[in-house]
């Protein structure tokens, strides 16, 4: 018998069209898997099918048991939203203690200290920033100690800094109770900070299943590299592609190289010559857009301060961790 | 922190009998109203109209031929649409700048006009009459005018009904607006006037166009007001009604105009419902706070000549002449209740202790009868709306339960328009050994709640229906994924969130109920005549004592059902409005 959640064949359809389209995907008791996907993807249809609110084809199983039969509420399964969905004619308090039994005020108060809101218990929920509203929600969603968590999206909501904050204190939430939870996000590096593994999709289906570091240093497809922020591909047996092919020891053969940004760095010396197309910063880094022969329009990285104007002619290093070979 | 997974093997038995109970409680609730709109609207009018179109148990559609033939029904027709569509076109002439000063901006005593402007709204149609009249008559203050008994004094009773209805939905929609629409227009070089009638006049309409048939529905079905104002030479379909069925007990004439009126009623709401659908398409919205501005007379420090401020002067103008209008009849009403033979006093209140001599009851036992058959009333329509409006806010999955609530929809608004009179008096045909039971229910005194619970149960689902439908799906989902039961979602997240609205229902369906005269006017048997009731008694009899006790029990009446829409509107919680 599999322990945790377990899907085989999950198909969701709305009308005649197949938003999840014949999913299988096991999550253990005690780890949290991500599923990273562009938006229509099928993601959070998947997520509300395992949590009973959509009809479903296919076998949801937990502990190996399947839960077709079995009501929204009687599966013991959480959802987190997107926005929240606080109940606004409730405090803090009331929101959190909702799927508790009555008089559980020293669990509610526990609860919101997890998610660093202490006696937060009569806030009304109106006075709450963005931030603090997921923190309720997140709350709210452990208090019944759910068997697994489903979480939709719950940071996009948010500014960059802050999801970025959250992101940090979610694993920690997640891990602290030891929460089985399922993890809905476009963006990767959320989905790295806060998974055990990370399950990619893409026109309903699933791509890849792998843990955050495999993931990103063997990407099961071009799809999935391209997913991921890969953003050139070249065969490894290709003349442009020798100073990489040195740089992680690689022999030639048909397979894709795939090149992330920062595959170049600018430097005084190299092995490779780019032209520069723009430039442009971000968190005081440089990056250059840079024209490869062979390879096309790529995303260096340069130095701090670095002056370039377009039509240069730049040096380039290569960095070994920002290159893939792909399978197919 | 510990973690203990204390819950029991999910068995899927326990879904099954969760399941049957779900399906139990939505059958009784779809159950319960059809089964009561049946017995107590659909049965009564198809048997009053059938008296019309079945002669010896055959079915004679010759009554059409014959009413139709008639230039007297093509007169009625005439003056109903005629005067409804001016009393719509003039409230909402009016009521769109009203809403712009009432709901746009912030003054003070606003609450206050916002809550008077809503008084004539749940005023009795019959209080309504008598105001104008005492306004009107010669020796009025406006008897100059010799607007007594005229088409206008009509119409324009309608428009002081029915400012408020326009005022309170396009006005809930504009405060909510996101001005931001309008501000991109003007930095686009839109002048303010162009600004809104090509921006916030298209996003107001669909408010508009619903208020505006449920206005003409109002003024196409007015009663009370019209039989008390027009007398002999003007009416509409429903006194007409009235009068073929009392006057010249021409059953075949009532039950041709029944028909007329329910097609008239039929397109009006259909038109709303329209409206109302493209109402609820996602329009941008933001908080009140937004987009609410201080009303300034004087263009504020700062701001150019030609920025919108002209209109904003216009809008203010028209709304306070309005108002003082609206205050007119009221006061006027107020002061010749306590005008008397030797100058002033209180001779008419004290006469409300007696029975004036023509009445079976004094007028204050009447209004006792009054509140308790409303006290019952609204516990029926509320029980029956409050059903309605959470069945038909749902929205099922398959086409074919979308559809079925869609109609359950149409359905329970029909009462709003088939003439109440029709109502009343297909009770009276229908209740006598209903079923061929050998029991008369047409003495019970439990017909007239029920009656008039029939008319009030479409302000409930009006009211309670728009908050319900509000309610993010999702919510919901939450609850049920923290482990609530159906039974329990309903509860903690429909229950909780509609009752905020709900004081508001009790208000109107108090407030209807308390001035129900169309139907009542048939069924009060004569030893417990309603407040309604009384007063028109007392108006259509001749000499200044029994004219006087008219007037006086007019504002109590008045008072009343104001004083009680205004409890009840204190109760609610802010924005819970509904349409209203």
């Amino acid at each position: 018998m599999r322990s945790g959640l377990s899907l085989r064949d999950v198909v969701v359809r709305y009308g005649s069209v197949a938003a999840v389209d014949g999913v299988s995907l096991d999550v253990p008791t005690g780890s949290v898997v991500a599923l990273l996907g562009p938006s229509g993807c099928g993601k959070s249809s998947l997520l509300r099918a395992v949590a009973g609110l959509e009809p479903v084809e296919g076998t949801v199983a937990w502990d190996g048991i399947s839960v077709a039969g079995v009501p929204v509420h009687r599966r013991g399964f959480g959802l987190m939203f997107q926005d929240g969905q606080l109940f606004a004619h409730r405090s803090v308090g009331g929101n959190v203690s909702y799927g508790l039994p009555a008089r559980s005020a020293v669990r509610v108060a526990e609860l919101l200290e997890l998610v660093g809101l202490a006696g937060y218990e009569s806030r009304a929920v109106a006075t709450l920033s963005g931030g603090e509203r997921q923190r309720v929600a997140l709350a709210r969603a452990l208090a019944p100690a759910p068997r697994l968590l489903l979480l939709d999206e719950p940071l996009s909501a948010l500014d960059r800094a802050l999801r970025e904050r959250l992101a940090v204190d979610l694993r920690a939430a997640l891990v602290a109770t030891g929460t089985t939870a399922v993890f809905v996000t476009h963006d990767q590096d959320e989905a790295f900070a806060v998974a055990d593994r990370v399950a990619v999709m893409a026109s309903g289906k699933l791509l890849q299943v792998d843990a955050p570091a495999d993931l990103w240093s063997r990407p099961a497809s071009r799809e999935v590299a391209s997913f991921l922020g890969y953003e050139a591909f070249v065969p490894l047996d290709s003349p442009a592609a020798a100073p990489l092919r040195e740089a992680i020891g690689a022999r030639p053969s048909p397979a894709t190289l795939a090149l992330a940004e920062g595959a170049f760095v600018v430097g005084r010396s190299g092995v490779a010559k780019g032209t520069v197309r723009g430039v442009s910063s971000r968190r005081g880094r440089s990056e250059v857009r840079v024209d490869v022969d062979g390879i096309g329009v790529v995303t260096a990285l340069g130095p701090v301060g670095g002056r370039w104007a377009a039509g240069d002619v730049v040096e380039l290093a290569v960095d070994p961790d920002a290159l893939a070979v792909l399978d197919d | 922190m510990t973690v203990t997974l204390d819950r029991p093997d999910a068995a899927p038995s326990a879904g099954a009998s969760g399941r049957s109970r779900v399906v139990a409680f939505w059958v009784v609730a779809v159950a319960v109203p059809l089964v009561f709109l049946g017995l107590f609207f659909a049965w009564p009018v198809v048997e009053m109209i059938a008296k019309g179109f079945v002669v010896d148990g055959h079915l004679d559609l010759g009554g059409f031929a014959d009413v139709f033939s008639r230039p007297r029904t093509w007169r009625i027709i005439g003056l109903t649409l005629a005067q409804a569509s001016l009393g719509t076109l003039l409230s909402v002439a009016l009521g769109v700048p009203g809403a712009y000063v009432l709901y746009r901006h912030t003054f003070r005593g606003r609450t206050l006009l916002r809550a008077f402007v809503t008084v004539p709204f749940v005023l009795p149609t019959v209080v309504v009459g008598v105001a104008f009249r005492s306004l009107l008559v010669s020796g009025g203050p406006l008897g100059f005018l010799q607007l007594d008994g005229t088409f206008a004094a009509i119409v324009a009773a309608l428009v002081f009904f029915n400012y408020a209805v326009v005022v309170r939905a396009v006005g809930g929609l504009w405060e909510r607006l996101d001005p931001r629409a309008e501000q991109a227009a003007r930095a686009l070089g839109a002048s303010p006037w162009r600004a809104f009638r090509t921006v916030t006049l298209p996003a107001l309409t669909p408010a508009i166009a619903s208020a505006a048939s449920l206005t003409f529905l109002y003024c196409a079905t007015a009663f009370g007001t019209v039989l008390v104002l027009g007398g002999l030479q003007f009416g509409t379909i429903e006194t007409e009604i009235w009068v073929q069925t009392t006057q010249f007990l021409d059953l075949r004439a009532a039950a041709v105009l029944s028909v007329v009126q329910l097609v008239v009623v039929a397109g009006a709401l259909a038109v709303a419902a329209r409206a109302r659908s493209t109402r609820e398409r996602a329009l941008a919205l933001t908080l009140p706070d937004a987009s609410v501005r201080p009303l300034r007379l004087r263009r504020p420090a700062g701001m150019p000549a030609g920025d919108g401020h002209a209109l904003t002067l216009v809008a203010t103008t028209v709304t306070a002449v309005v108002v003082l209008l609206l205050a007119l009849p009221l006061v006027n009403l107020v002061v010749r209740s306590l005008r008397t033979d030797a100058g002033w006093g209180l001779d008419h209140y004290t006469a409300l202790g007696t029975t004036g001599g023509a009445l079976t009851v004094t007028v204050w036992q009447a209004t006792l009868n009054s509140l308790r058959v409303a006290l019952d009333a609204t516990v029926i329509a509320l029980v029956v709306g409050g059903l309605v409006a959470l069945v038909v806010s749902r929205r099922p999955r398959r086409a074919i339960g979308r559809r079925a609530v869609v109609g359950l929809d149409a359905l329970f608004m029909l009462p709003l328009g088939v003439s109440a009179v029709t109502v009343g008096f297909g009770f009276l045909l229908s209740m006598h050994h209903p079923f061929g039971l050998p029991v008369d229910l047409r003495t019970s005194p439990v017909l007239v709640p029920i009656a008039q619970a029939v008319v009030a149960v479409p302000l409930v689902v009006r009211t309670v229906l728009p908050v319900l439908r509000a309610i993010d799906p999702r919510l919901r989902e939450a609850a049920a994924t923290l482990g609530a039961a159906p039974g329990r979602v309903l509860r903690t997240v429909d229950l909780s969130i509609a009752t905020r609205s709900l004081g508001l229902a009790v208000g109107f369906a108090f407030a209807a109920s308390l001035g129900e005269f169309g139907a009542t006017s048939f069924l009060a048997r004569p030893d417990r005549p309603t407040l309604p009731v009384v007063i028109f008694r007392l108006i259509g009899r001749p000499g200044p004592e029994s004219y006087g006790m008219a007037l006086a029990a007019s504002v109590v009446l008045a008072l009343l059902t104001a004083g009680i829409v205004a409890l009840c509107e204190r109760l609610r919680a802010p924005g819970a409005g509904g349409e209203w």
